[in-house]
């Protein structure tokens, strides 16, 4: 981890969206969602975005996963153009940065049990027999603090943490390189929240992941990155370790979110 | 748990059964219309103008199942045997015996036998009487009611496999594809199903499939709308934004995570478009652009009864037993749309 490769590196990205025609004759509204974006993560190290709601975090975030097609410029992992690329290679490349998700109450399917959730990934991206898949299950099941026997169980059986503890298990699971996680604590209780973002910390040093963590949350931010980004209408007002962001902040947006934190 | 005919049931669907058979009409009607289903299939053994068994010179004979000329049974012509002939049955009877299905006739058997001119009334022959080219009326009604439920029930599976799956391809991808299939439904729906039925009929003579295939052109559509309202719900969910993320194939995630949503409305809507089917079945062939002519059918049957007046069996019978089989599809379709209603509880 003391080699500062580039993992991701995102160049003049932007993602704009029209909002639909309200009169005839006048052009329609365009939201700068991300404008002009450009950063780059080091392998290893955990990556923090900071901003408001509406800020272009999240959107951020589905351009780096492919999710979105950006309008303008381009994300690379490990170098690679992901635009670039077909949807069968994308899929491909996936094994290599997976997500988790805010709501652990909506991402993962009522319907399925704990087994095919975390397993789901793996079916698709790997070929695996069927005693592997099933004991790298249980391995990934393991290794963010759940049991053996919750394999048979269905996501309802589960609390909040328990459940965002599968979603991370479900993007374990490939060996991803990268792991993107929007807003992973944001839902769960305050007591929750430190022991998924420990969790996190702990699978960090024991599979050299390397992390995005959007949040809004700046206690959240400070626990677990090591560079941060601060985002305001789409655009990068300030970038930086985030040590010094949170020590001696340059920006007057970063002052004002960080002095609207309450302090008791 | 419960386990049904080896299948597990998941405790919703389970809580789904139990729904369903508290709400006893429309159980009921479910056993009673599954039974006459099962006799109806096998309306060969019911109503038939051939025995079921022939004895023979120690032989045993199967005509049912088995063409055999005369001269197997001592006859002269080499043509297929006809049993009611009063010289064959003669023949059989001095060197054997025969046993006959409940009702002598087949469908499109006449009975040359009459006492009154057809259509004659019933009586101790012809239960529900003759219709106008002295075929028994009950066993039309059979297999009528045969081909009718037959014909209701392939229609409206096949239907529902078309609708499911366009609603599923126009709510799961939205967008152009969502604009160009609506305004082509709309179109479609907006031609006249019968009239083009009419002209049809002038151009081919339809028979059962060619019938299943034209309406099934028209029918396939009264799914889309729910399954594609399902589907353009369902893909905002947050566990197939997750599953697209994963990398999972569209394929995958339409079938795993959002089918089984859709599938709730759709089993709700089934009985109802059987009924439908059924209807229109009837309806064509009441008008004469339905089923090939001298085919048993109910729409034929309340046909005649309209144009025999003097002769209200007809009309009495094809009356009550269209009446009866679409009350009873209503009423199991009643029961499964409370069954799956997750707010109405039975006690």
């Amino acid at each position: 981890m003391t080699n500062n490769e580039t993992i991701v590196e995102a160049k003049s990205l932007s993602k704009f969206y029209r909002l639909p025609k309200e009169s005839l004759f006048k052009k329609p509204e365009v939201i700068k969602a991300v404008n002009d974006v450009n950063f780059k993560i080091i392998k290893g190290k955990s990556f923090g975005v900071v901003g408001e709601s509406g800020s272009g975090k999240s959107t951020l975030a589905r351009c780096i996963m492919g999710l979105e097609r950006p309008t303008a410029g381009e994300v690379k992992i490990n170098s690679v153009d992901i635009f670039s690329l077909s949807a069968n290679e994308l899929r491909n490349m996936r094994k290599q940065f997976q997500m988790v998700f805010q709501d652990p109450f909506g991402s993962l399917n009522p319907r399925k049990k704990i087994l095919s959730i975390i397993a789901e990934p793996l079916d698709v991206l790997e070929k695996v027999k069927k005693n592997d898949r099933r004991s790298r299950v249980i391995d990934t099941l393991k290794s963010v603090g759940l049991k053996e026997t919750d394999i048979e169980k269905f996501p309802h059986e589960f609390s909040g943490g328990q459940r965002q503890r599968i979603a991370i298990a479900r993007a374990l699971i490939t060996k991803p390189k990268i792991i993107v996680a929007d807003e992973p604590v944001s839902a769960l209780d305050v007591s929750v929240q430190a022991q998924v973002l420990n969790l996190l910390q702990d699978l960090q040093d024991s599979f050299g992941v390397t992390y995005i963590l959007i949040s809004h949350d700046l206690a959240v931010v400070k626990f677990v990155c090591d560079d941060v980004i601060v985002m305001n209408e789409g655009k990068i007002v300030e970038s930086g370790s985030a040590k010094e962001i949170f020590t001696n902040p340059k920006h007057e947006y970063t002052k004002t979110l960080l002095e609207a934190v309450p302090r008791f | 748990m419960k386990n049904i005919f080896l299948f597990k049931l998941s405790n919703i669907n389970s809580r789904r059964l139990d729904n369903f058979k508290k709400n006893k009409r429309g159980f009921y009607s479910f056993i009673f219309l599954l039974l006459l289903f099962i006799i109806s299939i096998f309306a060969n053994f019911i109503a038939n103008e051939r025995p079921i068994i022939v004895f023979f010179e120690n032989k045993i004979y199967l005509p049912i199942l088995v063409d055999y000329p005369e001269t197997v049974f001592d006859g002269e012509f080499e043509t297929n045997t006809d049993y009611r002939d009063p010289f064959v049955k003669e023949l059989i009877q001095k060197k054997g015996w025969m046993i006959w299905p409940l009702i002598p006739f087949s469908h499109d058997t006449i009975n040359y036998e009459l006492k009154s001119p057809a259509p004659s009334p019933p009586d101790r022959i012809n239960w529900l009487g003759t219709d106008d080219q002295g075929r028994d009326v009950f066993a039309r009604l059979i297999y009528g009611f045969r081909i009718s439920l037959l014909f209701g029930l392939i229609l409206t599976s096949l239907s529902s496999i078309i609708g499911v799956a366009a609603g599923a391809v126009q709510g799961y991808f939205g967008g152009v594809i969502d604009l160009i299939f609506q305004r082509f439904i709309e179109v479609w729906e907006s031609i006249p199903l019968l009239y083009l039925l009419i002209i049809l009929a002038a151009i081919i003579t339809p028979g059962f499939w060619s019938l299943l295939f034209i309406l099934l052109l028209f029918s396939w559509m009264s799914l889309v709308g729910v399954v594609r309202a399902e589907f353009l719900r369902a893909r905002n969910f947050e566990y197939v934004r997750a599953a697209k993320a994963l990398g999972i194939k569209n394929n995958i995630i339409i079938f795993r995570h959002i089918l089984p949503n859709a599938m709730v409305a759709t089993i709700t809507f089934l009985p109802f478009i059987l009924a439908g089917s059924i209807t229109s079945l009837t309806a064509l062939d009441f008008l004469g652009f339905g089923l090939p002519p001298g085919s048993p059918s109910l729409g034929e049957m309340l046909q005649q009864g309209k144009s025999n007046l003097q002769a209200p069996w007809l009309g009495i019978t094809s009356f009550f037993s269209i009446a009866i089989i679409l009350t009873l599809v209503v009423f199991i379709g009643e029961a499964v749309r409370d069954a799956f209603d997750p707010r109405k509880i039975f006690n």
